[in-house]
């Protein structure tokens, strides 16, 4: 009965209010028998780096809809390296431009789900990548 | 995901490194075959630790995660380090959990004297998920000077926590149920302190005024403290940070007795998991027998008898 559970940090970076996204996500991931945790809107990517570490998360993802996700995920992946901690995979959700995608591929980030991205095809990719 | 080694996870945790700290948590979880070795280690060094370990426990929203929110912020402030575990419902179906405890608390994320980890039941009885208890022996052993664990809300059997803990604090707010609900709760006989939370509520003086009255029978030693708090706003909190304190030093003579106690617990917990499986194949196996008229169901605990036999010696 106990066995290894994804464990993925639901992330929402700065000053971006919306959260159907990240509330949506959470129920999805829940569903999927995954451990979906949170820590509310407006943090810094530090924050969520860290928080994601003590969690022992296999996974951080992000959601903005305020086209700042380039930005953000930048900088989560410097924080994670600064906590020897790169193994964690981002992804990241929201509006994205096809530069935008291209961009954050650069830099490691593979999960990338610009918004009306169907939940099945999120998990799906969430699984190939931390698999 | 690449085997960790498990020697050398041992060591970067005796070497307090956070990382190597995380997934131990996670191996205890997982329940992953270094789990023995790595519950030995902590069994083992835990007998040199000291940290005053809370529970808190209450019904959803009474507003738990927001209050140990605050507590943290004045051990803080008295220099302690803090680890909080913080436990939220497993989805019965999917085993899947939303773990939204840290929502309240995370303003504390950056704070390296403060560590949070979340952990879903994962189907454990008595609000208290079966790694919390394995796990806090980890916490120990990293040195944090206070240990609070949130739990599921209280319940009806969902005692279990004080067990596990030097001090249970039991939060209420109005509006979640009257004392008819706590005595069949047995939280009565479970707390040391009591919160009554949301005190900037009007009807939180009823609920105060009715606590007090009902312990007042009780001898004085006795008597489970009782402190209002508006969580939200960080007020109370002084009187609250006192009564625990007050509250750890009652405990101290029964310590000896308690840690026995503790170990007890664990082992039925163990034995209770080892037969588990057994048990539900015979009552499976006597469900068709039950089924097919061979035995009544009324005659299911003579048949078993000769089928389980556990005298204690
Ligand atoms: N009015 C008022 N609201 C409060 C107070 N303390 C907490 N709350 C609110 O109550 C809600 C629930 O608070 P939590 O701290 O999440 O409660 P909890 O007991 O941890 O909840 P679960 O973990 O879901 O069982 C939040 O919206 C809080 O802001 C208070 O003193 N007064
Ligand atoms: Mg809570």
């Amino acid at each position: 009965m106990l066995a290894k559970k994804l464990r993925i940090v639901v992330a929402k970076v700065g000053c971006d209010i919306h959260e159907r996204g990240a509330l949506t996500l959470l129920n999805v991931f829940r569903d999927a028998g995954m451990e979906a945790i949170y820590n509310g809107r407006y943090h810094s990517e530090e924050s969520i780096a860290k928080s994601a570490v003590d969690e022992n998360a296999d996974v951080i993802a992000v959601t903005d809809l305020s086209g700042s996700l380039v930005i953000i995920c930048r900088k989560i992946k410097q924080a994670l390296k600064e906590l020897k901690a790169e193994d964690i995979i981002v992804t990241c959700g929201g509006i994205l431009t096809k530069e935008d995608i291209d961009e954050l591929r650069a830099l490691g980030v593979e999960g990338c789900f610009p918004t009306g991205t169907p939940t099945d095809e999120i998990l799906e990719k969430i699984k190939v990548l931390a698999g | 995901m690449r085997k960790i080694n498990i020697d050398e996870l041992i060591t970067k945790f005796a070497g307090k490194d956070r990382r190597a700290f995380a997934k131990a948590i996670s191996i205890v979880e997982d329940n992953e075959q270094d789990k023995d070795k790595l519950l030995d280690y902590a069994y083992e060094q835990a007998a040199g630790c000291e940290s005053l370990i809370i529970g808190v426990t209450g019904a959803g929203g009474a507003g738990k995660s927001t209050l140990i929110d605050k507590l943290i912020c004045e051990y803080r402030k008295m220099g302690k380090n803090v680890g909080v575990i913080a436990v939220d419902p497993s989805s019965p179906y999917t085993g899947g959990a939303v773990l939204g405890d840290r929502i309240r608390m995370s303003s504390h994320n950056c704070d390296d004297g403060v560590y949070i980890r979340s952990l879903g039941s994962r189907g454990a009885w008595g609000g208290i998920s079966d790694a919390a208890k394995d796990v806090l022996y980890l916490y120990k052993v990293f040195g944090f000077d206070v240990i609070i664990l949130e739990s599921l809300g209280v319940g009806q059997a969902e005692t279990e926590i004080t067990n596990f803990v030097d001090v249970t604090v039991v939060v209420l707010a109005p509006g979640f149920g009257d004392a008819i609900q706590m005595a069949k709760a047995g939280v009565q006989e479970i707390a040391d302190v009591f919160v009554i939370n949301k005190a900037d509520k009007p009807e939180a003086e009823n609920l105060y005024m009715h606590l007090i009255s009902t312990f007042d029978t009780l001898p004085v030693n006795e008597q489970p403290l009782v402190v209002k708090t508006v969580a939200s706003e960080g007020k109370g909190m002084d009187t609250f940070v006192a009564a625990v304190a007050q509250a750890a030093e009652k405990q101290i003579p029964k310590r000896e007795q308690k840690r026995v106690t503790r170990i007890e617990h664990e082992i039925l917990s163990d034995m209770h998991k080892t037969i588990a499986p057994g048990l539900l194949k015979l009552a499976k196996k006597l469900a068709g027998k039950v089924l097919a008229k061979e035995i009544s169901l009324m005659r299911i605990g003579e048949n078993l008898k000769d089928k389980i036999r556990i005298d204690g010696s």
